[in-house]
Formats: structure tokens, C-alpha cells, sequence
């Protein structure tokens, strides 16, 4: 099926504006060639608005009460939430067979193991790490596993919660792994089993949002994988700032393949595990 | 016309005196003659002459114009004036009582009923001995006018049967006066058919037995009339003594018996529905109840099951048979009544039909299984609790944590809801763990994960409620919530569980947009560390909207430690005058007029003397001097 257009031209100078007024509000970049993306996702919802222009909805954005309302709309129809399980494997793999025991070097049984997955999307991250936790014994049986996922998308959050997938989400998923961590609601797709479910926390949150990052504990760990590309250089910068200040000191930053820090943050030191490269708070 | 210029003429010379009286033979002359005038005018005068100079010479007049067979007007003139007079006239009414014929000594003592003086009362139990009847009868009334209370035994001993009206008077100052009395003297009155209404309006002032056997005599009389006023009396005893329900209920129980009369209560003009319910349920009559479910309003229908409170109800299989009888509203009465008065045999009529169409049957259903209990009625309970209908799984709820606690929960039932997850069920599971105690960090836990933001609320309020310290950092996940209903709950349930390790978190909500975050967070800080508060208040002000401003008052007004300096400061950034006479008005009623007073003087030096109204500025002044 394709996307209908709703036939309201979004001019350059528009899109401009545009484009800075959502990096300015949660650092999502746009560069030129995605002009035709905003246009016909924005298009539709200005015609359930009765706008006649990009021109009005802007002023609405800038001016209108609602317009922290909009935003969260605007978020949830431009982000894309391309995600499954256990996706990049062998990153999973320097997680559960190194990175987690670093951690756990500087805690006593009983602590808790905090981690985030900031941009967690539907939530498929968090509950793959949930799962992965839970089949160490080791590490399950004696500390307290606490997982907070949490994306700028209120749709997303969710999704997230209900815990419900379909095909789409398990193309790295083994039956096996499916068996295990899923309750099958046959057509309806699969549930995340409650025990797993219930050792994650979701929050609604934009990276940028300092003030309400300030809330959350200090991290062990913090995934951010395939985000921080939707982010403009300064806003980069502004969002692993805010890891640094929340990760606990010998707390690793996780990042997708494609990403590193070259250009944004000097204060993390490099750790080269067996199975890839990870930064590490000093 | 003689007679009108007759009468200008006197009525001259009575008010010239009047205004400028001298006692002189010829004066007390003139003012005796205008007191016994034929004209009302001319004595009404004279009258008023008497109340302005009530001297010795006047009353002594005054008394002797009483005595007068011929004249009624200067009888009555006389009459008025001493009564008017009051208590000077008293000393002097006494003296010539007993030297004065009857009709005088009746005067003198209607004269001093008038008066309404208690310092009289003994002069009046006193004439009660009179040789005559009809000064006795004046007494008695007089007494009963100003409630002579020491009178009540003297009236008693008074009472015959063979004077019907002195009796009947008697029992009317005796009503008048008021206080109870043990009656025993008038019980044979009773058989005497004129005294019986006046006697059965004393019935609240006889003390027991004797106003049981009144009730009873009346309620076994043929009399409608009687019957239905013992009716009304009878829940005037009631009221009286609501805890002696039993009693009267045994001792009146046999003498009542159902009659149409009865149903007059039900009348819109009388209104006494609830005198009909208590008919109902002293008797526990078929006849009766079935016209109470028919009939009576709610309220009665209420109180009906109130009774049940002060004096058991022994005939419950009215109740249990009634109850396929009726539908919707009534049904539902009735099925809250077999909770009420512990109708154990009609749980399984009740388990029956707890699939019932009306909600508000299954909620009486509901409630009364809470209260009848047993296994049967824990597994209908639980079923209620899934009802789609919220009422009644509130009630299932609250019924249930009357009937199980921790040691004897089905927690199985828990796991299950837990389980499936759905909405409705979480909430009411979850409120029954907590109300039984039952509840653990593992369904809180479970609860905080739901995608229900009503149930994630509700996890986190029973969080903050049971201080549960070791969520505490779980908790701060959901101050991120995309639900501010969940964010608000948290907020506060830091503030409870009283961890001081989340002020500086708490801290930056001070600064919110929302009033009610930005209360809720400075309450819950106030309540951790209120030197932290103190330290914030700048924050605190940051971005306030006048209407949020207006709101950090009523804090300000519970005693939180705000400063009154930024809210004047912020009030001049406002630059409202409105704005200004609110937080004037609100300093002075919250008592703090020193602020107030600053506030007004800054007021007048920015604004001008003239900006706030005069009432403000005055109060201000006025208050703070």
C-alpha cells in the first residue's frame, strides 16, 4: 500500500524552519534530502488540523498552547522505530560474556545492576537484554536486575508496554528463544512472558531533556544503539553529556556498529572486548 | 359627634398629663377616669401613662381598677397596665391577693403569667390551694406559662378524674413546663376519652415505664386518630433514646397491629415515611414490610435498615422470601437488608443471583456477602470483583477485605489476574492486596510494569502509602512517565516514603509548569527536607502563571514555609490590580497583617494613594493598627 500525500507543498524556506524548530525541541536532524519525508508524514496531519499551509502550522507550533502537545505528535510521526530482538548480535554477546562482569567486579550479592536503553523505541532492546540477564544464573540469582528503557515517542512507550510483537520484531529471534521468552497469542503475535516483562520500566523521555534525565538513578550501563545518527552534531554532544553525568564511574556506554564518539566526547576511554569495542566512563 | 368631641377632649387631657405628669389628687383623679373611659383611645392613653410612672399611687389604682364588677374596660385597662409595669407591680398584686375576690385573685395571677417572672412560681404553686377552682385552673395555666419546673409535683397531686378540665389543664402546663416526670397519677386519666390527646402528647416528658403503657393503651384503642399519633409518638421515644430500641420494641411489639390508617404516613403531606419503618420493623409484620418496599422512600428505607443497629430483627425470612418478589431497585433493598440484619439463610439465594441485570443489586449483593461470609460467598466475591460494573467491584472489593487477610488470601487468584493482565481486574486485586495486607514488592512490582497508566498510578500510590523503601529507586523510572496522573502519584509517594536521597530529585519539578506537580512536589519536599525548600524558592516562582500563583497561596495558607516576599514580588511583575486585592485580602485573612500592611504601603507608593479600593486599603490600615 502506498502513502497517500496530502497535496500541501512544504517549501524550502518552510522546511527550514521547520526542520530547526523540532532539532531545536528534541535534536532530530533533517537534512535536505528529507524534505519529501516530512512533508508527506506532516501533510496528513495538517488536514485533520484544517490548515491550508506548512506557513500555519508553524506559527502553530511556535505559538499555540497546544504546541508541546504537537511536538509529541510530530515525534511519534517522524521517528522511525526500525528495532527487533536481539538485534547485533555479537555486541550482546560482549555484554553477556564481558561487559557484564565487569560490572558486577564493584558489586556485592544483593546490589542491583541498573541499565538503560536510551531510544529504546518499542522496547525491543530492553527486553532483549532482560532475557539475556535472566538466562545467566550467575548474575540473575544473585543481584537484582533493574532495566529502564525509555524513547521520545509516547506511541512507542506503549507499544513497549504491552509487550506484544509480531513477526517484524523477531527476525533475529530463535524458536527456541521464542519458546522461552514468549507466550503465543497466535495470530494475534507473541507477549513478552512476565518474568522478563516485569524486570523492565519503561519512561517517556527526550535525550535532550536534561532536567528530566536529572530523575533517573545512576546507570551501570547505558545502550544507545542506531539513535544518536537522528541527532545534529551540537545536540550529539548535548545527549552523551548526559549519559556521562548518569553513568555510574566504570559504567560502559554502549553505541550502535555504525557510531562512535570521534567528534563528540573526549571523556570516555575506549574498552576493547573480545567481541567489539565499547566506551567505558573512567 | 358629642360623643367624638367628648372623647378628643379626654384623650387631650390624658396625653397632656401623660407628658407631664405630676402626682396630685386631681391628676391620679383624671388618670383613674381615662383608665375606666369608654373610649379604647382614651384608656389606651392611660395605659401608656401607667407603664411610663409605675409608682405606688398608679399600681395601687391599677389594682383597685381590677376589682371594678361594672366596668370591664377599666378591668382590662388595668390588667394590661400592671402586666406592662412587670416585676415593680409584684409585691403589690401579692399583698391584695388574698384580701381579693375570685375573679380578682384570677386576675392578679393571669397578671403574673404575664409577667413571666420565675421569682413568682412558689406565690403560684401556692394558689393552687385556692378554695376555688377557678383560680386553681388560673394557676395552672400560669404555671405552665412561664414553666415553673418545681411545680411538677403539686400539679400532679392536683390531677382527678373527676375534674376533667382541671386534669386537662394540669396535663397542658405540664407539656408546657416541659421536663420529664414519672407519671404514674396519670395513667387512669387515660380512660377519661377527652384527656387522651393531651396525655399522649406528654409521652416524651413520661418517664418509662409509664409511657410504654400509654403506648400500649393507645395503639390497643379503636381510635385512628390515637393510633396513628402513638405511632408518631412512639418514634419520638425512639429519637429520644435510640439505644433503648430493643426495649421498646419487645414491650410495644404485641399492641401493634397493622391497619390502612397507617398508610397515611406514606402521605406526601405528612411525610413521616420513617415513623412507618419503624413500625415495620418493631413489628416485623408482613403487612407492614411489604408496604415499606412499596412505599417508603429512600431515606426511610435507609433508616429502616439502621434500626438494625440498636435491636435485632428476628423475622429474616420476610426478608428472604421477599426477595424473588421484586426486581431492579427493590431487589437490590432487599438484597442489601439480608447483609444488614445477617440473613445467613439467604446466602445462596444471594450467590444465585449475583448474575442479577441491575448493577445496584450486585452491589447490595456484594456488600451483604461481606457481611454473611463463608467460603461461597469469598468465591462470589471474587467474581463481583470482575463485574463490569466499577461500584460493584469496589464493593466486592471492600466486602473481601472484611472476610480474608494475608494468611488466608488466595494469592493463586492474584497470580492469575497478574497473569492476564487485565485493566479493571489489576486495579481491584491490587486494592484488595493492599487493603488485606496482602500485598508484596512483587505485584507492586508487577503493577508498576502494566501498560495501564491507571494501574501504574495505583501501584505507585499503595507504594507511597505503605512506605515502601526498597521501590524507592524503582519509582523514579515513572517520574518519567508519559502520564502525568503517574508522575503527580510519585511525586507525592516520595514525599511519604520520606527518603531524603530523592530531595535533589524532587527539587527539579519545583520549577514546573503544572500547579499541581509544582504543589505536590513542594508538600512532598516540605515533607523530606524543609530547609531544602527554603533554599528553592526562587525556583519556585520561576515561570508562575497568575493562576499558578493563586494556587502556591493556598499553600502558603496550609502553613508551607513560601516566601511572602517573592509573592509580592511577583505580584508586582503581574502588575494586575486584581492580582494585587487578592494576595491583600488573602496576608490579612491568613492573619499575616504585617505583610499585608507592607504590601498596601508598596501598593500606594508605586500606584498612588487612590489605586486600590478605599475597602482594601482601610481594612489594612485598620487592621494593622
Amino acid at each position: 500500500m502506498w502513502e497517500m500525500t496530502s497535496g500541501i507543498k512544504l517549501s524550502d524556506e518552510e522546511f527550514r524552519t521547520l526542520r530547526d524548530l523540532i532539532k531545536d525541541k528534541c535534536g532530530i536532524f533533517f537534512d535536505d534530502s528529507s524534505k519529501y519525508i516530512l512533508e508527506k508524514r506532516l501533510g496528513t496531519r495538517l488536514k485533520e488540523l484544517k490548515f491550508q499551509s506548512f506557513r500555519e502550522y508553524i506559527f502553530f507550533l511556535k505559538y499555540d498552547k497546544k504546541k508541546e502537545e504537537e511536538f509529541v505528535f510530530i515525534y511519534d510521526t517522524i521517528t522511525t522505530n526500525e528495532t527487533y530482538f536481539f538485534r547485533e548480535d555479537y555486541q550482546l554477546k560482549a555484554f553477556t560474556d564481558e561487559i557484564i562482569y565487569e560490572v558486577v567486579k564493584n558489586k556485592n550479592k544483593g546490589d542491583v545492576i541498573r541499565i538503560w536503553s536510551a531510544g529504546c523505541s518499542t522496547g525491543e532492546e530492553p527486553y532483549t537484554i532482560a532475557m539475556l540477564l535472566y538466562s545467566k544464573k550467575d548474575i540473575f540469582d544473585n543481584y537484582k536486575v533493574s532495566i529502564f528503557g525509555s524513547d521520545i515517542s509516547q506511541r512507542c512507550i506503549k507499544i513497549a508496554r504491552e509487550a506484544v510483537y509480531y513477526q517484524n520484531s523477531f527476525r533475529s529471534t530463535t524458536e527456541e528463544q521464542k519458546r522461552k521468552f514468549f507466550d503465543d497469542l497466535g495470530t494475534a503475535g507473541a507477549k513478552v512472558k512476565a518474568p522478563i516483562r516485569e524486570l523492565v520500566s519503561f519512561g517517556n523521555l527526550n535525550l535532550l531533556d536534561k532536567n528530566k534525565i536529572g530523575f533517573l538513578p545512576t546507570m551501570d550501563i547505558i545502550f544507545c544503539r542506531n539513535v544518536l545518527i537522528y541527532f545534529d552534531g551540537a545536540s550529539r554532544k548535548a545527549v552523551v553529556e548526559n549519559f556521562y553525568e548518569k553513568l555510574e564511574r566504570g559504567g560502559f556506554l554502549l553505541l550502535g556498529h555504525a557510531e562512535s564518539l570521534i567528534n563528540i566526547s573526549t571523556s570516555f576511554t575506549i574498552r576493547h572486548f573480545k567481541n567489539d569495542m565499547v566506551y567505558q566512563k573512567p | 359627634m358629642e360623643d367624638l368631641e367628648r372623647e378628643e377632649k379626654k384623650r387631650a387631657q390624658i396625653i397632656s398629663l401623660k407628658e407631664n405628669f405630676t402626682q396630685t389628687d386631681s391628676n391620679l383623679e383624671l388618670f383613674f377616669e381615662c383608665l375606666g373611659d369608654k373610649s379604647w383611645r382614651v384608656r389606651k392613653e392611660a395605659v401608656e401613662l401607667a407603664t411610663r410612672y409605675p409608682d405606688e399611687a398608679i399600681i395601687k389604682l391599677l389594682i383597685l381598677g381590677l376589682s371594678s364588677e361594672e366596668n370591664a374596660g377599666l378591668r382590662n385597662a388595668s390588667q394590661e397596665a400592671l402586666s406592662l409595669i412587670g416585676i415593680p407591680a409584684i409585691p403589690y398584686l401579692k399583698k391584695h391577693f388574698s384580701a381579693a375576690d375570685e375573679d380578682v385573685r384570677k386576675f392578679i395571677l393571669d397578671i403574673m403569667g404575664d409577667i413571666r417572672c420565675k421569682d413568682v412560681c412558689s406565690f403560684l404553686i401556692d394558689a393552687l390551694n385556692d378554695t376555688s377552682e377557678n383560680v386553681v385552673i388560673a394557676a395552672c395555666e400560669n404555671i405552665g406559662k412561664i414553666g415553673c419546673e418545681n411545680a411538677v409535683t403539686s400539679l400532679m397531686n392536683l390531677l382527678d378524674p373527676e375534674k376533667q378540665w382541671l386534669s386537662f389543664v394540669i396535663i397542658e402546663a405540664l407539656a408546657q413546663i416541659g421536663v420529664p416526670f414519672d407519671a404514674e397519677k396519670i395513667i387512669p386519666l387515660f380512660d377519661v376519652s377527652q384527656l387522651r390527646k393531651p396525655i399522649l402528647d406528654l409521652l416524651p416528658l413520661i418517664k418509662p415505664p409509664h409511657n410504654v403503657e400509654l403506648l400500649k393503651k393507645s395503639f390497643s384503642e379503636n381510635s385512628n386518630y390515637l393510633k396513628i399519633n402513638a405511632a408518631r409518638k412512639l418514634y419520638e421515644l425512639f429519637e429520644q433514646n435510640p439505644d433503648k430500641l430493643s426495649e421498646l420494641k419487645k414491650s410495644v411489639k404485641d399492641c401493634i397491629t397493622y391497619c390502612e390508617i397507617y398508610e397515611k404516613l406514606f402521605e406526601p403531606s405528612t411525610n413521616e415515611s420513617k415513623v412507618f419503618a419503624l413500625l415495620a420493623f418493631i413489628t416485623e409484620d408482613e403487612k407492614f414490610f411489604k408496604s415499606l418496599i412499596e412505599k417508603a422512600d429512600d431515606e426511610a428505607l435507609e433508616l429502616f435498615g439502621s434500626f438494625s443497629s440498636y435491636a435485632p430483627f428476628s423475622n429474616i425470612s420476610l426478608i428472604v422470601s421477599s426477595l424473588d418478589k421484586y426486581h431492579d431497585k427493590k431487589q437490590a433493598y432487599l438484597a442489601y437488608l439480608c447483609g444488614v440484619f445477617g440473613a445467613y439463610d439467604a446466602k445462596t439465594k444471594l450467590i444465585e443471583l449475583c448474575q442479577a441485570q441491575f448493577g445496584h443489586t450486585r452491589q447490595a449483593i456484594a456488600f451483604s456477602l461481606g457481611r454473611l461470609g463463608g467460603e461461597a460467598a469469598i468465591n462470589c466475591l471474587f467474581k463481583l470483583m470482575n463485574d463490569p460494573y466499577p461500584d460493584v467491584r469496589e464493593q466486592a472489593v471492600n466486602s473481601l477485605s472484611l472476610l480474608i487477610n494475608k494468611d488466608n488470601f488466595p494469592y493463586y487468584i492474584a497470580d492469575e489476574i497478574f497473569l492476564h493482565g487485565e485493566k479493571d481486574k489489576l486495579l481491584s486485586i491490587l486494592e484488595l492486596l493492599h487493603k488485606t495486607d496482602s500485598i508484596n514488592k512483587n505485584y507492586l512490582n508487577k503493577a508498576l510494569k502494566s501498560p495501564f497508566s491507571d494501574v501504574r498510578e495505583k501501584a505507585v500510590q499503595i507504594i507511597g502509602e505503605r512506605k515502601v523503601q526498597d521501590l524507592t529507586n524503582e519509582l523514579l523510572f515513572y517520574l518519567t512517565d508519559e502520564n502525568e496522573n503517574v508522575q503527580l502519584r510519585v511525586i507525592e509517594a516520595l514525599g511519604n516514603i520520606g527518603n531524603k536521597d530523592c530531595v535533589e530529585t524532587l527539587v527539579n519539578f519545583l520549577a514546573s509548569e503544572d500547579l499541581q506537580i509544582k504543589k505536590t512536589v513542594i508538600e512532598s519536599i516540605y515533607k523530606l527536607a524543609p530547609e531544602i525548600l527554603a533554599k528553592h524558592q526562587e525556583k519556585i516562582f520561576e515561570d508562575v502563571t497568575p493562576f499558578s500563583f493563586f494556587g502556591l497561596l493556598t499553600l502558603l495558607e496550609k502553613g508551607l514555609p513560601l516566601s511572602s516576599e517573592l509573592f509580592i514580588k511577583k505580584a508586582f511583575e503581574f502588575d494586575d490590580k486584581d492580582i494585587f486585592i487578592e494576595l491583600t485580602n488573602f496576608f490579612r485573612t491568613a492573619g499575616m497583617e504585617d505583610v499585608s500592611l507592607k504590601l498596601t504601603s508598596l501598593i500606594e507608593k508605586e500606584k498612588g494613594k487612590d489605586y486600590l479600593p478605599v475597602h482594601i486599603s482601610q481594612e489594612s490600615i485598620s487592621t494593622g493598627d
